[in-house]
């Protein structure tokens, strides 16, 4: 079997065994949840590195392609959480957004876009790894904070992960600049993707000052934290999903 | 009265207000960029005062947004000019019996802002100052005195396997004869590959379409670069320091 059908099938396989944790999460049944999940996060990590050779060589971009990584970013949070924290019941209803950005990469098309000669350095491949580990802070934080405003379970869950995601979207910022000057003799362009960026930043900025406001509650940071993901999901989000219109090799 | 607005423009909830105002002002340029490419694309080849001469001043109702958002980085700037300087002159005052720890603690997040502050000049400086040159590979090498640049030759590699990839442009190079004063030295140009010659970086890049009709050579020269490559680079290893450490303390109690 090549490695491209290796890496749709443990994809679809690695989907499947995520819905069978996220049912047994719903029904209580703790030891099947940890184990479909486990099962399910080594398919999803199988598919995510055999996507990496999904043309017969290493193309670093296919590996950390935002739509394909963003879900296996989540999946590790997940993990790590699980080690970290105590409260299974929180944790793993994190599964609900997985599941929803891995649905979206299911229906996404697999092939690999065409790897260009300016994407070629390993810049590249660390702002992308950066950048989306970051969408996975944003977005689990945002999770756990609608979490807080509806259930109060644990007031500064949220917070780590947002503050989390802004120093690794910084570490994007600093590295896609570098990967920039290389390829365009420049750190900053004057085009859509990088006043989105830097939206996203100025935002989570103000964000990450909000602990210096003692006016500023955990409920409205929570409502802040959620009003930032919508930022980054309309922004760099939707920008890797217009990235479906690109030419394609296998498929 | 004069303590009190001092004491205003350097508060952390002027601060977060105006981030927030630049985000979404920075949100509303990003669809202008995008809607017109024809007056925003030239941005990145022109310094401002050109750009504006040339393309700003005939478009004052899609331009608005630039003159907004340096009015509110202005204002973000002073605002943290003034919070910095306000925090130093507190932790300078009682730092003596302060526990070393402890006080690079407290005065981490001002050199955080002094960071900013050098990031934001620099952006200034790269958009006022230097110099752009964007020439077509094919054409006569116009390069700034007293540099005098020639193309002796240039290739493009493509892939020959694996099979979906055969015929795709891999690397092109450019061999570039320098001379100046005299001197006479041969370079090699390739794409991601530049380099730099009395002062100027020599980048090769290519158009959206990444063909090798599209290679085209950036002379620049960005006054601006160091300063905000190396207030970032610092600006984020010093998060990367005081927020577990921030994190730990308040776990710690």
């Amino acid at each position: 079997m090549i490695l491209s059908t290796v890496s749709v099938t443990c994809l679809y396989l690695a989907a499947g065994v995520y819905s069978l944790s996220f049912v047994a999460f719903a029904s209580r049944k703790e030891r099947m949840r940890d184990i479909c999940f486990y099962g399910g996060l080594l398919l999803h990590t199988i598919s995510q590195v055999s996507r990496g050779w999904f043309i017969g060589i290493l193309t670093p971009h296919a590996l950390f392609e935002g739509v394909f990584f963003l879900p296996w970013c989540m999946a590790f949070l997940i993990l790590c959480l699980r080690f970290l924290k105590n409260d299974a019941r929180l944790i793993y209803s994190a599964l609900i957004p997985l599941l929803f950005f891995l649905l979206i990469a299911l229906l996404y098309r697999k092939g690999i876009i065409q790897p260009s000669p300016q994407g070629r350095t390993v810049f590249s491949s660390l702002f992308f790894v950066f950048e989306v580990m970051a969408h996975a802070f944003f977005c689990l934080g945002a999770w756990f904070s609608l979490r807080y405003l509806s259930h109060r379970n644990d007031a500064g869950f949220f917070d780590s992960f947002v503050i989390w995601g802004f120093i690794l979207y910084s570490i994007a910022q600093v590295v896609g600049a570098i990967w920039s000057y290389l390829g365009w003799a420049s750190l900053f362009n004057w085009s859509q993707r990088h006043l989105q960026s830097a939206s996203i930043w100025c935002f989570y900025a103000g964000y990450i000052h909000l602990r210096s406001l003692s006016h500023f509650d955990m409920r409205k940071k929570a409502w802040v934290s959620v009003a930032g993901f919508l930022l980054v999901f309309f922004f760099s989000y939707v920008s890797h999903l217009r990235e479906i219109t690109m030419p394609r090799l296998g498929g | 009265m004069l303590r009190r607005i001092w004491k205003l423009c350097g508060s952390v909830r002027v601060t977060f207000y105006l981030l927030m105002l630049v985000s979404f002002n920075l949100a509303i340029a990003s669809f202008y960029v995008k809607s017109y490419p024809y007056i925003f694309r030239p941005l990145n080849d022109f310094l401002l005062q050109d750009w504006f001469r040339l393309y700003g001043q005939n478009n004052p109702d899609k331009i608005w947004w630039l003159w907004t958002m340096f009015g509110l980085l202005f204002a973000l700037g002073f605002n943290t000019g003034i919070c910095t300087l306000d925090r130093l002159r507190n932790l300078l005052a009682g730092g003596q019996n302060m526990d070393m720890r402890v006080f690079l603690l407290k005065i981490t997040p001002s050199l955080i802002h002094i960071c900013f502050l050098i990031m934001l000049s620099g952006h200034l400086i790269s958009m006022i100052s230097g110099l752009n040159k964007r020439i077509p590979v094919s054409s006569e090498l116009e390069t700034p005195f007293p540099i005098h640049a020639q193309i002796m030759n240039q290739h493009c590699d493509y892939f020959t396997s694996p099979e979906l990839l055969k015929g795709h442009l891999d690397q092109c190079t450019v061999s570039l004869k320098m001379q100046i004063d005299g001197r006479e030295e041969v370079k090699q140009l390739s794409i991601l590959n530049p380099f730099t010659y009395q002062g100027f970086s020599f980048h090769l890049s290519m158009d959206k379409k990444s063909k090798e009709e599209g290679l085209q050579i950036i002379i620049k020269r960005d006054p601006g670069l160091k300063f905000i490559l190396s207030a970032f680079t610092i600006l984020v290893l010093l998060m990367l320091w005081y927020f577990p450490k921030l994190q730990k303390n308040t776990k710690g109690g």
